[in-house]
């Protein structure tokens, strides 16, 4: 048997700073849970009883502790930070999809000043809260955008767009932290 | 233009695909007749005013949408999820 090493997808290109915004990598296990036809209502309670969480809607992140669970699409909702247990497959599809998706965070007072020049997304404080987690693109690549916190959100991307990301990324906390000096 | 996505909420036009207008939604019997399926397959209205088409969002949710809009004035006046039309 052939030993298999995890490797990161960003490589040596992160932890970056520029201006008030820094990225990191979050390495983390991501599962996507989709129901069976008919058994949204019971996929749920099955989640809420195994994993203490509830089942996010539409737009919707639930965090405990380090476990989060984020609304992913129409049919998906994810698991980070946690393995799902397996008696959930009795109402859900659970999929390892951990080694597909780069998964950054996001932390500065101008990070919605940095996103917001990258998708079409309203990143108002008061229209992306605290909780939230939207599908929308990222310049060209379908993405994931999470609020954590005020000043603090992760971004998910596909593994092999990795440093398309990082490249628009650092174009953007470039651009914002060049204006800093204008003002 | 914006779409409001009944699932995402209000979404910029960037995030979605068009895909022509929802007659695709009313598919023929299979014995309904070459008439009745050159009709479905390749004739459209094409209306100044209210009209009905196919959006896929599929840099949000990925659901499909049917959007009612006006040719007119360009308003989009709502949007359903086709999850659950019959196919």
């Amino acid at each position: 048997m052939v030993e298999l090493y995890e490797t990161s997808p960003v490589g040596a290109g992160l932890p970056l700073e520029i201006g008030t915004v820094s990225v990191r990598e979050v390495q983390t296990p991501l599962h996507l849970l989709a129901p069976y036809r008919g058994q949204a209502v019971q996929a749920a309670a099955a989640f809420n009883t195994q994993m203490g969480l509830e089942w996010p809607g539409p737009n919707e992140l639930k965090r405990k502790g380090g476990v989060y669970a984020l609304w992913f699409d129409h049919a998906h909702i994810a698991v980070m930070g946690a393995t799902p247990s397996t008696r959930l497959a009795r109402h859900a599809a659970v999929t390892d999809v951990g080694n597909g998706w780069t998964v950054l965070e996001l932390n500065g007072a101008e990070v919605r000043d940095v996103l917001a020049r990258l998708t079409p997304l309203d990143l108002r404080v008061k229209q992306f809260k605290i909780g939230m987690s939207q599908r929308s693109s990222l310049m060209h690549m379908q993405a994931v955008t999470s609020c954590l916190g005020k000043s603090r959100f992760r971004v998910m991307v596909f593994r092999s767009m990795t440093q398309t990301l990082l490249h628009d990324l650092t174009t953007a906390m470039e651009s914002v932290a060049a204006r800093a000096h204008l003002v | 233009m914006r779409i409001d996505c009944p699932l995402c909420g209000t979404r910029d036009r960037r995030e979605f695909y068009y895909s022509g207008h929802a007659t695709a939604l009313a598919r023929p019997a299979p014995d309904a007749g070459a008439e009745v399926w050159d009709d479905y397959l390749h004739n459209r209205e094409n209306p100044a005013g209210v009209t009905e088409d196919l959006w896929h969002h599929e840099f949000g949710c990925g659901a499909w949408l049917a959007v009612r809009r006006d040719t007119v004035s360009h308003a989009v006046l709502s949007a359903r999820l086709v999850k659950g039309d019959q196919l």
